[in-house]
């Protein structure tokens, strides 16, 4: 057997441990992977796990002060809390998954020691890791939410975890190009994170698409991400209002548009961000 | 079989490209232990990272049909804010030991690192010689054909040697060792024949003995160059 990719024959039989199928491997290295990212992001704390949850709720607490300041009226047809949370938790995952993807291959030199383990591995592990922190964040805080006087209604959930898989195709395509990006322009780590920012007040976090006059709605409806968003809540929850500007298909085509890019882009460069001699 | 065709491995460098093998065409010897000599900088980690797969020729191939273990170096391997024994597990996981036998396994690393309490400790806090025998143990975990040994010899005291050289001894029937190192004892211990690596060429000495003494010429010539 040859890897068509390296041209070096990795016929291996007999060798090694039970031998395995790619796929038997990749969840194994994914696997192994995982558990180090979870060590590595809360291991070292006192309460670890607890911390996750930290920063979506120190946002909600923000924008529910701030809020409530101004009216407690619905927003959109949902209550202020639920709303923001709403946004805030898929938010999170799209500036997260992206931004830690750059430092994948930087920050985990010493584990390319081992033949198995390729940048995607390390990336898909991250994906898993953060996703899993919001949807447990989004678990525990809706039902808490609800009790304390947040009156939703679940709509269709089977839609809504539809937007959600197209939501994440479209953030996973952005990871996975910034994980070659990240060794090729060091300076993505600088740069990134100010791209990133302006999209915390464009992405629909604290205002309804509907809410806005319909002259100034086209300036921002270039975004997926406000489209997902308001998709998500629309399918979440009974009484959303929802534009009449957002549009599934646009979400759709982003998503699958960002997917193939980061499917091609690593393809493309796999091999370059791990051989020395290329690169800084 | 290994069996290098047309490799050659460059790197970038301020004054134009340095090219550590250029066009090498060669095929090691069946069943036998490999010392690897040369002077530093003469590529010799690099050959060991194309042989563990873990790094890639400019262009060329290397054809083997025998498993690499990963090159046991003096660095990487190992995240340092995490313990021995969780480094051991997470890469027993990687390679997809099943959890009941990993618990045997980390048992036998334990015994055989020698390390004893450090286990336990974070890898930052080893010393090189204790970073070297732990990842020597994790490998010895594993039934490769060929270990890769990147000078990890020369930082273990006698002791050390001796354990690694039984442990060698004792997988002798299918393992074998690629070694680097500039201890001419370590070769004689543990090779059967030397490869020497200067200027971008791979020369095979069948005789070990020939090999130490033209990469003692080399040496001196070098010597005498400055």
């Amino acid at each position: 057997m040859v890897d068509a990719l390296t041209g070096m024959e990795t016929e291996r039989q007999g060798s090694v441990i039970p031998k395995q199928s790619p796929w038997q491997i990749q969840r194994a290295v994914v696997f192994g992977v995982f558990i180090r990212e979870i060590q590595n992001r809360f291991g070292r704390y006192t309460l670890g796990y607890l911390w996750a949850p930290l920063e979506p709720l120190v946002y909600l607490v923000v924008l529910c002060a701030i809020r409530g300041a101004l009216s407690g009226a619905l927003i959109a047809g949902l209550p202020p809390a639920i709303f923001f949370a709403s946004g805030l938790l898929p938010f999170i995952l799209f500036r997260m998954i992206p931004i830690t993807s750059l430092s994948c291959v930087e920050s985990n030199m010493g584990l390319f020691n081992y033949q198995r383990v390729k940048p995607a591995d390390i990336f898909v592990a991250r994906f898993i890791l953060e996703c899993l922190i919001i949807l447990s964040v989004a678990v525990c805080l809706f039902p808490l939410l609800g009790l304390i006087g947040n009156q939703f209604e679940l709509n269709d959930p089977l839609r809504f975890f539809g937007v959600y898989a197209l939501f994440l195709m479209f953030i996973a395509g952005l990871g996975l190009m910034f994980t070659v990006l990240g060794p090729l322009w060091v300076e993505a780590k600088k740069v990134m994170p100010l791209v990133f920012r302006p999209f915390f007040f464009i992405s629909g976090i604290f205002f309804a698409l509907s809410s806005l006059p319909p002259a100034v709605r086209p300036l921002l409806t270039w975004n997926p991400v406000l489209h997902a968003l308001e998709l998500m809540r629309f399918y979440a929850f009974k009484g959303y209002v929802l534009a009449s500007e957002v549009s599934l298909s646009f979400l759709t085509a982003c998503a699958l548009i960002s997917f193939a890019s980061g499917l091609a882009v690593y393809r493309l460069f796999h091999i370059k961000i791990v051989t020395s001699g290329t690169i800084k | 079989m290994i069996q290098l065709q047309n490799l050659t491995k460059s790197f970038q460098v301020k004054e134009g490209r340095h090219y550590v093998f250029r066009d090498v065409n060669l095929i090691f010897p069946e069943g036998v232990n490999i010392g690897i000599l040369g002077p530093n900088g003469g590529g010799k980690s690099t050959f060991m990272r194309l042989l563990g797969g873990i790094d890639y020729p400019d262009y060329g191939r290397i054809r083997s049909n025998k498993s690499f273990s990963w090159p046991l170096g003096l660095k990487g391997g190992f995240v340092g804010h995490m313990t021995g024994r969780e480094n051991c597990r997470m890469i027993c996981n990687i390679y997809g030991i099943p959890r009941e036998e990993i618990r045997k396994k980390l048992d036998a690393i334990h015994a055989l690192s020698g390390i004893g309490k450090y286990f336990q400790e974070p890898v930052k806090y080893y010393s090189s010689g204790m970073g070297g025998r732990l990842g020597f143990a994790l490998s010895m975990a594993f039934d490769f054909d060929y270990f890769l040994i990147d000078e990890v010899t020369s930082v273990g005291d006698a002791n050390f040697k001796k354990i690694a050289k039984e442990a060698l001894e004792e997988k002798a029937l299918r393992s074998h060792v690629i070694m680097v190192t500039h201890s001419m004892g370590d070769l004689r211990r543990f090779c059967d024949i030397a490869v020497l690596l200067k200027d971008g060429q791979l020369t095979v000495y069948q005789d070990l003995e020939a090999g130490v003494k033209a990469y003692q010429d080399a040496n001196a010539a070098r010597g005498q160059k400055k």
